[in-house]
């Protein structure tokens, strides 16, 4: 994928996921002041670009991502790593199991 | 009795083309086959029997109701959610207004520590307007009897009089009155005594929230529209205050006054077991009880008691309210039960029957329906979860207006933001939108866990202070602080950014609110995820 493929996915995850509109995702805009998106709104951007980047994200670096052009990069080098065996990323997380009380 | 084949013909042939072809091949004559066979024809199972044949009218419906008599049963006052599933979902907007008492939102009065106080001396939360979103104060008895007689003219095959026994989920199988079921979907919507729930061992207790209740229907309860004091009465401006759910609150318990028509009040009394004295749960016992309390016992003064019933144990969890590979659900008290002070029984019916006909209309046009299910069942036990947090462990501040005028506007707040909203938009119905409500539930229910945290450490700071019955008398408030300004946005195409600032400035509000209580008033407004990091 290319910066600019990468920029047009990230941008369609951030208008699809948190009704933005698509001029405000620029590369200098800041994800959590200018975009107002908050801690799990990450957790959910970071599940949705493992489907890109093919690895489960390091937490520690994907926290350090404060611009839109940062996130970028960050996918760059998650792609550049190479994807992970499906044992290695796990499953994305199932919200449902959050509150599902049946054992079975 | 009719059989379902003699009185649906056109639907037989539809139930032949989904059944396998050995099923009930052996003692035809006595075997019913239905899409879905509902136990339990009261409120929420007839109201999903009426849903389907209005939504998936090619489905075969079976409604087995064991009693031949329709009476009195508690869960009269419905709110917002419910009522607007009535309106839009069952179309029943004619009838509602025709035959039962439309309400007048919550009303909340607050006495002194002696609990003497004049009514209308009363400190008090309620609207001085008809709401401007519908409710209702239903008749059960009448509207059971009526959605029975609706169902069964509308091709529903009714069965008065009829218990289903030997059920067995595996085979999908029931019988009744001799003759064996095999349904497609089977749905329990039989009440606390759960056929299904016991047969799953669905049924969760809930040992950290010790409420009981007792209840009956009174004539002769007076009106509280006909208050003679005029200044009072004008306080409340355009509204008549009797069809409210008009609830007296103390420390622990509360007591309700809901009318039903016909000269008909149902009395409550709901509160921690230790309220419970001995002989509370009789006629004399009850009245005596409520007696105690000088503005009710001024409204009860020729009450007679018409029936008398109690729970021990209000509240109850479910493992699942519905399973789509199995394709069984539980509606209603069936499944699971909270709490009365906010009325949410027919709400979570609501969202119960629209989640299991939306099943029943996928699977039958060849959709595996599990995964789904699995969606459903989590956003019912995400909305469970927080709605017992409303009231867990905070009965002790039910006593004081102070308090409770912050927690009524702030619990309303959210309810219209966070959970009207949504329904009244159809959201509840996208799984993407529920993923989404999912995944942000912890924070949701960590939030509400730190509001409760702090609406007990007012609690427990006004009581130190001997202010808890500070502004009991005297004072009035509408009950609508945190909706001014944006009630016009509820239900419409908002934005995710816009309800989130809402949600902000409710958050906010009950902050504010309770640190001036608390003399911590810090002038700070927080942003949503300073609260989450606060909780």
């Amino acid at each position: 994928m290319t910066r600019d493929e990468i920029l047009a996915r990230i941008t369609e995850i951030l208008v699809d996921s948190f009704e933005l509109e698509p001029d405000e995702v620029t590369p200098e805009a800041t994800l959590y002041e200018e975009l107002d998106l908050d801690s799990i709104d990450a957790i959910d951007i970071f599940v949705q670009l493992r489907e890109i980047t093919g690895r489960r994200p390091d937490p520690e670096e994907a926290r350090e991502v404060r611009t839109v052009d940062e996130l970028v990069k960050f996918v760059e080098a998650e792609i550049a790593k190479g994807p992970q065996s499906p044992d290695e990323m796990g499953a994305a997380p199932d919200p449902r199991e959050l509150f599902g009380k049946d054992d079975d | 009795m009719v059989p379902l084949r003699a009185r649906c013909g056109a639907r037989a042939r539809v139930v032949g083309r989904r059944w396998p072809a050995d099923v009930g091949r052996s003692n035809f004559a006595t075997v019913i086959r239905v899409d879905v066979a509902i136990l339990g024809g009261g409120l929420a199972g007839n109201l999903l029997a009426r849903q389907l044949r209005r939504e998936v009218p090619d489905a075969s419906v079976l409604v087995v109701e064991k009693s031949k008599e329709r009476r009195w049963k508690v869960g009269e006052s419905t709110v917002e959610i419910a009522a607007h599933y009535l309106l839009s979902k069952q179309g029943l907007s004619t009838y509602l207004y025709d035959r039962h008492l439309p309400k007048n939102g919550l009303r909340f009065f607050f006495d002194t520590e002696a609990r003497d106080a004049a009514l209308t001396a009363m400190s008090e939360v309620g609207t001085d307007r008809p709401p401007p979103t519908p409710s209702f104060q239903l008749d059960r008895a009448r509207f059971e009897a009526d959605l029975l007689e609706m169902n069964a003219a509308d091709g529903v095959d009714v069965r008065i009089g009829a218990a289903a026994t030997k059920l067995d989920l595996e085979a999908r199988t029931f019988e009744v009155d001799g003759q064996t079921v095999h349904a497609r979907w089977i749905v329990d919507g039989t009440g606390r005594a759960s056929l299904l729930a016991r047969e799953r061992d669905l049924r969760l207790a809930i040992d950290d929230h010790r409420m009981a209740a007792v209840w009956g229907r009174f004539t002769g309860v007076k009106d509280f529209d006909q208050i003679d004091d005029h200044a009072w009465r004008a306080r409340s401006r355009f509204v008549a205050r009797n069809l409210s759910t008009n609830h007296f609150c103390y420390p622990g318990y509360w007591i309700w006054f809901i009318p039903l028509g016909n000269g008909v009040t149902s009395l409550g009394l709901v509160g921690d077991k230790d309220v419970f004295r001995r002989g509370i749960r009789t006629n004399e016992g009850f009245l005596s009880f409520l007696r105690e309390h000088g503005a009710v016992a001024s409204m009860i003064g020729g009450a007679e008691p018409l029936d008398l019933e109690g729970y021990t144990q209000l509240a109850y969890a479910t493992k699942r309210f519905f399973h789509g590979g199995e394709r069984w659900a539980l509606l209603g008290d069936a499944a699971a039960f909270t709490d009365p002070f906010y009325s949410p029984g027919s709400d979570f019916i609501a969202l119960e029957c629209d989640y299991t006909t939306d099943l029943v209309r996928r699977d039958l046009a060849g959709e595996d329906v599990a995964d789904r299910a699995r969606t459903y069942d989590a956003f019912m036990q995400f909305r469970f979860d927080a709605t017992m947090l409303l009231y867990k462990d905070l009965y002790p501040c039910f006593g004081s207006y102070d308090l409770m005028r912050v927690k009524l506007n702030f619990d309303l707040g959210c309810y219209y933001n966070l959970w009207l909203d949504p329904i009244v938009r159809g959201q509840h119905l996208d799984e993407g939108f529920l993923f989404k409500q999912l995944t942000r539930g912890p924070e949701t229910m960590e939030a509400l866990t730190w509001f409760g945290d702090l609406f007990r450490r007012t609690t427990a700071h006004l009581r130190r202070r001997g202010a808890y019955h500070q502004h009991n008398l005297g004072q009035y408030n509408l009950g609508v602080d945190c909706l001014r300004g944006w009630l016009d946005e509820v239900g419409t195409a908002r934005k995710r950014r816009q309800i989130q600032r809402r949600t902000e400035e409710v958050f906010n509000y009950g902050r504010r609110e309770c640190l001036a209580l608390l003399g911590e008033d810090d002038g700070k407004t927080l942003r949503l995820d300073q609260f989450a990091a606060a909780s």
